[in-house]
């Protein structure tokens, strides 16, 4: 597909990947879960794209975001207040089927009209001189895909150590704002757990990670120690999950670390008999 | 309010068992013991263990196979006004159908062998059982398998999670009804009695509209966006709740698909759910449901 024909593809410019209208524009988008593991902080920011940032500033573009859980047939779109930039959104439990999807997304929320391109918008030269209309709900600037992690991925916070060889990773709990586990890692684990790629790879690594989690609540925050977890939100969300999802808890006498994060982390090694496409 | 259901390494490890060979052991065994609901039971309480939770309501009265197969309207408006506590995430799960129906067959409800029957008027449960043990056929002991488990509670290892809303008949009361009541509080003028027509029309409708709603990336994602939709089509019934001559194409699963999709590139460039119901209704009538 040639570059005129993607710019093309929407009646007005739109800044996105794969969408050359704005050569210089630039999306960001960064994320922060909540520690109650139903909840994430956002925050846009727009560059080098004029047009969208003057409708920014007048109120009339607004960033928001859509929360997809495709399972319970949900697809929601949280808008900023108007000349925002952040934005928290919550979500209840009873829609929590899985990881939800989050794209953030710029509007246009005013109404209908036209509007001269010049290179002061800062679109390519395909759009200058060119008389766009602009409908309400125009998506004009669109990030990527952020899948919110699962709930004992809340609990991880990866550290990337440049010293370390590459394969290797160490674990330690911290309390500082809310209790995690910091994950010091070798480049290519830090890369593999940050960016998501390999699922199989990345699974097995997250079982090993999260059974040093377990071992080191097994050890540190059983019953009888001083350590509670009363005041972790996330640390009680992952204890309801172990309970639901394996009908046992770090406190139980036999409760095996490895075993019961492999159980969560199961490794999928698929067959062809597996993946055979049924007849019907 | 959490109900009970299967453990999830349980239940998932039979089904991918009964399926991993066709006309195997297991799948033998699983046909053999479907016939008699107490053998059947015994069976299934000795592979899956059941995880604590609330206890649920079940149908008032016993369902005939057809009524189980498809089930009548005032049955899924039963159900579902006894399990309006259940939450979509719970009833996207297999694991908690699959329990909902064993409680239904432990109670006499239904009988085991319902899960096996075939649609329509073909042969019941009992008769294609029997046919296919006798047979020996891998295939068609695989095809019934297949049945009885996606009649279960939905079978995800084949064809996705889509079966578990599509061809268990307890899920599909709960997921009907929740989409009519979901549309009914987002729409408030719209007709429940039309509203719950346009859900029934017939299996290969549903099929299209729920596989819409909870596929990856899909318009109907949207609860104002399906609401609307939904409305404006449960509108182009009469009175009587039948289908005018003139919207019968409308109401064919693949019309219905390629609605969605040329609503889905409208989407593309136009945010569509910052505008109400009636608005999006008004804009689906004139642009996406013409009739001739």
């Amino acid at each position: 597909m040639s570059s005129a024909a993607i710019i093309h593809t929407l009646p007005y410019p739109a800044l996105e990947a794969g969408n050359l209208s704005y050569p210089d524009g630039k999306y960001e988008a960064a994320i922060k879960m909540g520690d109650d593991g139903r909840s994430v902080k956002i925050t846009h920011k727009i560059t080098n794209a004029p047009f969208l940032e003057s409708l920014i500033t007048e109120g009339t573009a607004q960033f928001g975001c859509y929360l997809s859980v495709p399972k319970v047939g949900v697809r929601q779109l949280h808008l900023c207040q108007p000349k925002k930039h952040g934005q928290e959104m919550k979500w209840e439990d009873e829609i929590n089927a899985e990881a939800p999807k989050l794209r953030p997304v710029l509007l246009y929320t005013g109404n209908e009209r036209k509007h001269s391109l010049t290179k002061k918008d800062g679109v390519a030269e395909i759009w200058q001189g060119k008389e766009i209309s602009l409908p309400e709900g125009a998506k004009l600037a669109r990030g990527d895909f952020l899948t919110i992690n699962s709930t004992e991925y809340a609990l991880l916070r990866p550290r990337l150590n440049e010293e370390y060889e590459p394969g290797t990773f160490n674990v330690k709990p911290d309390t500082e704002g809310g209790f995690y586990f910091a994950v010091d890692a070798a480049p290519d684990i830090f890369s593999l757990l940050q960016l998501k790629q390999d699922p199989s790879l990345r699974q097995a690594i997250l079982a090993a990670v999260v059974g040093q989690c377990f071992a080191i609540l097994q050890k540190d925050y059983s019953e009888d120690d001083d350590n509670s977890i009363e005041d972790f939100p996330n640390l009680k969300v992952l204890r309801q999950k172990l309970q639901n999802e394996l009908d046992c808890d770090w406190n139980d006498e036999g409760f095996d670390p490895l075993l019961a994060a492999t159980r969560l982390y199961p490794v999928s090694i698929s067959s062809p008999h597996d993946q055979e496409e049924e007849e019907e | 309010m959490t109900y009970r259901e299967f453990t999830g390494e349980d239940y998932t490890g039979l089904r991918k068992e009964l399926i991993r060979k066709k006309g195997g052991a297991a799948q033998i065994e699983f046909l053999d013991v479907l016939k008699d609901s107490q053998q059947f039971i015994e069976w299934l309480e000795d592979k899956v263990s059941i995880k604590d939770g609330d206890d649920f309501d079940l149908v008032s009265g016993p369902l005939s196979e057809d009524e189980f197969k498809d089930q009548p309207e005032f049955v899924e408006s039963e159900l579902f006004q006894k399990w309006g506590g259940i939450t979509p995430a719970q009833a996207c799960r297999a694991t908690f159908w699959g329990y909902v129906t064993l409680r239904h067959i432990q109670e006499g409800k239904i009988k085991a062998h319902f899960l096996a029957a075939n649609g329509g008027t073909l042969p019941g449960g009992l008769e294609r059982i029997d046919n296919v043990l006798r047979d020996s056929d891998p295939q068609s002991i695989d095809r019934i398998v297949r049945d009885a488990l996606r009649r279960l509670s939905g079978l995800p290892e084949a064809r996705g999670n889509r079966t578990v809303y599509v061809n268990c008949p307890f899920a599909r009361a709960w997921w009907r009804g929740h989409i009519a009541k979901e549309i009914i509080a987002t729409t408030t003028q719209a007709d429940e009695k039309k509203i719950k027509k346009t859900l029934r029309i017939n299996q290969t409708y549903w099929e299209e509209l729920i596989t819409s709603v909870v596929s990856k990336n899909s318009v109907f994602g949207d609860t104002k966006i399906r609401a609307a939709l939904i409305w404006a089509l449960s509108d182009l019934l009469d009175e009587d709740l039948q289908i005018s001559k003139k919207a019968e194409g409308l109401f064919v699963a693949a019309e219905l698909r390629k609605i969605v999709k040329r609503i889905g590139v409208r989407l593309a460039w136009q945010e569509l759910s910052i505008f109400d119901a009636g608005e999006l209704k008004q804009l689906f009538e004139q642009e996406f449901l013409a009739t001739t």
